[in-house]
């Protein structure tokens, strides 16, 4: 922790605000809905940071924020010391590839008319295709057989092993997993959750992790955020936090964790 | 992938279309094997003679082989509807794509445009444009394709603004892929199943408009035929010369209700999918 630290940080994310349209009966009153409001936090190398918080409070919006799918209403995303929001697009796109997210519906995450092989063709390079496609799937725990088949023939655990594999064909720096293993069944989700942690230490990932499930955030975070209504509440080392939290609101979540 | 108990269930609706519509097109392939006769030969002495050995389905008032001109009229009716349907779903799909993906104020203005143009009842508009111009089949082609493409272009949005905030569109954004392949790779396969069965709809539209346009003297031109223009030599005694207005008028609520089957068929097909 406290050499990652001195490091420059990967990802620097201030005052943060998104807000969506809402449009109220009808609509000739645009209403807004503040998703993220105000939200500040910076991640170092090699660490694993987590957004932990209930249904719609804006976890998710902080993702998509990053990858710049929702408008940022105020605010700016540093990664790597660039402002993500001040990119033109062309350079944006250029930039993506170090950022990978991984979300949490599997099921929707891969095109169903394309085959697992053609996935890889998009993203490696073609003299480099077939080994590399092997070397991937065998990185994730998945044999090179399933490369013809189209994603409804694969597994709930399978079809995120391939979003992983995925995800890491084109060399990120920084991934971004919202609710990774939620929806799988338990010893699947554990496999999944040993992969993350293995691979994050042979591909010297950063983690931004967001999570309402205890287990995960136990097993994999350094740090975790508290996150309220489109706020952090507080901020702290996993360790400091369970020791020593300080809103009520945290104290209701690890009492939930150290009941597991 | 699971299967659903109505899978097994036939598809009436497809099945039947398919007959139907294979019937009238085995009837334009192999029509002249039929009749030997030319379909713009006159035999004016042998004026809107009934059904018989000589003429199966009579003459008309210049002596020609209605067969002959059913198969041929019919030929042209096909590919005027084939050839304007293919314009028009292509312009469609390609302004749909893009306005969709573009989002913004280029959606917004592209939209009122297709607003607009739904609003002009069809077959008024294009009456106006071939009664201005000197028809052409061609020019015809072009019309019946410039005033059907808007709804294929609604269709096709409307999917790809389901498409594009879902999970597979932003991963495959998120590895920095170029827009142009995201739309036509990612986004127009799972698309296009709504637009095949508007388009096989639109077919039968578009019979019915150059029919129309036919039967009003404005669309195909004689010598040439198609079946409208075939009711149309029937309009004045429709009665007595039935073998002109009958067979003409049932090809073409044949062929209309046929692919309209399909259409249909194709839908519950599709909805069958989404489900599974
Ligand atoms: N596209 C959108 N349009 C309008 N409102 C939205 C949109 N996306 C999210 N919201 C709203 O913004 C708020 C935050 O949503 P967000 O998806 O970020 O929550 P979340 O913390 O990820 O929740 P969950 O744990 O259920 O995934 C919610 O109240 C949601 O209703
Ligand atoms: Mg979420």
């Amino acid at each position: 922790m406290n050499s990652s630290r001195q490091k420059q940080p990967i990802l620097e994310v201030n005052n943060l605000h998104v807000e969506y349209p809402v449009n109220f009966r009808g609509g000739f009153r645009r209403q807004k809905k503040q998703a993220v409001n105000g939200v500040s936090f910076t991640i170092f190398p090699g660490e694993c940071f987590t957004i932990v918080g209930e249904s719609g409070c804006g976890k998710s919006s902080i993702i998509d924020a990053i990858l710049g799918f929702v408008k940022i209403k105020t605010g700016t995303v540093l990664f790597e010391k660039q402002d993500l929001t001040k990119l033109t697009p062309k350079n944006f796109r250029k930039l993506r590839p170090k950022i990978q997210p991984v979300f949490q519906d599997y099921n929707q995450a891969l095109n169903p008319h394309q085959r697992i092989e053609d996935i890889f063709r998009e993203t490696l390079p073609k003299h480099l295709l077939e080994s590399q496609t092997d070397q991937l799937l065998s990185s994730v725990g998945l044999s090179k057989e399933i490369i013809r088949c189209f994603p409804h023939q694969l597994s709930g655990g399978q079809k995120q092993r391939v979003v992983l594999a995925r995800a890491l064909s084109v060399n990120p720096a920084l991934l971004l997993l919202d609710e990774p293993v939620t929806s799988l069944d338990m010893s699947v989700f554990v496999q999944i959750v040993e992969l993350l942690i293995s691979l994050r230490k042979t591909r010297n990932l950063t983690f931004l992790l967001v999570s309402h499930n205890l287990s995960i955030v136990h097993l994999l975070a350094d740090r975790v955020a508290i996150m309220k209504n489109g706020q952090f509440l507080e901020q702290q080392p996993l360790t400091t936090l369970l020791r020593n939290p300080k809103h009520d609101y945290t104290k209701n979540f690890i009492n939930q964790i150290t009941q597991l | 992938m699971k299967i659903l108990p109505q899978k097994t269930q036939t598809n009436q609706s497809m099945t039947s279309g398919c007959i139907t519509i294979g019937l009238v097109f085995i009837f334009l392939l192999l029509g002249p094997l039929l009749t030997p006769i030319n379909h713009t030969s006159q035999n004016l002495s042998a004026s809107l003679q009934p059904p018989s050995s000589s003429h199966w389905m009579g003459t008309d008032y210049y002596g020609r082989d209605v067969l002959a001109r059913l198969v041929f009229g019919g030929r042209i009716t096909w590919i005027i509807a084939i050839a304007s349907t293919f314009m028009a779903v292509n312009i469609g799909t390609i302004i749909g794509l893009f306005s969709a993906y573009q989002g913004g104020w280029i959606d917004l203005i592209v939209m009122r445009l297709v607003d607009v143009m739904l609003a002009f009842p069809k077959l008024f508009v294009v009456l106006l444009i071939v009664g201005l111009g000197a028809s052409s089949t061609s020019l015809l082609i072009w019309v019946l394709a410039l005033f059907s493409w808007m709804e294929i272009a609604r269709i096709v949005r409307s999917e790809v603004m389901s498409q594009k905030n879902r999970t597979y569109i932003k991963s495959v954004r998120a590895l920095g892929l170029r827009t142009p392949r995201i739309v036509f790779i990612h986004i127009l396969p799972n698309v296009l199943g709504p637009v095949i069965v508007s388009s096989v709809l639109l077919i039968s539209t578009i019979i019915l408009v150059e029919s129309s346009l036919s039967f009003l003297g404005l669309g195909v031109q004689a010598p040439s035929a198609s079946w409208g223009s075939i009711l149309n030599d029937g309009r004045i005694d429709p009665l007595g010369t039935w073998w002109l207005s009958v067979p003409a008028g049932l090809l073409i609520l044949t062929t209309v209700i046929g692919f309209n089957l399909i259409g249909n068929g194709l839908h519950k097909q599709l909805d069958l999918k989404k489900i599974v």
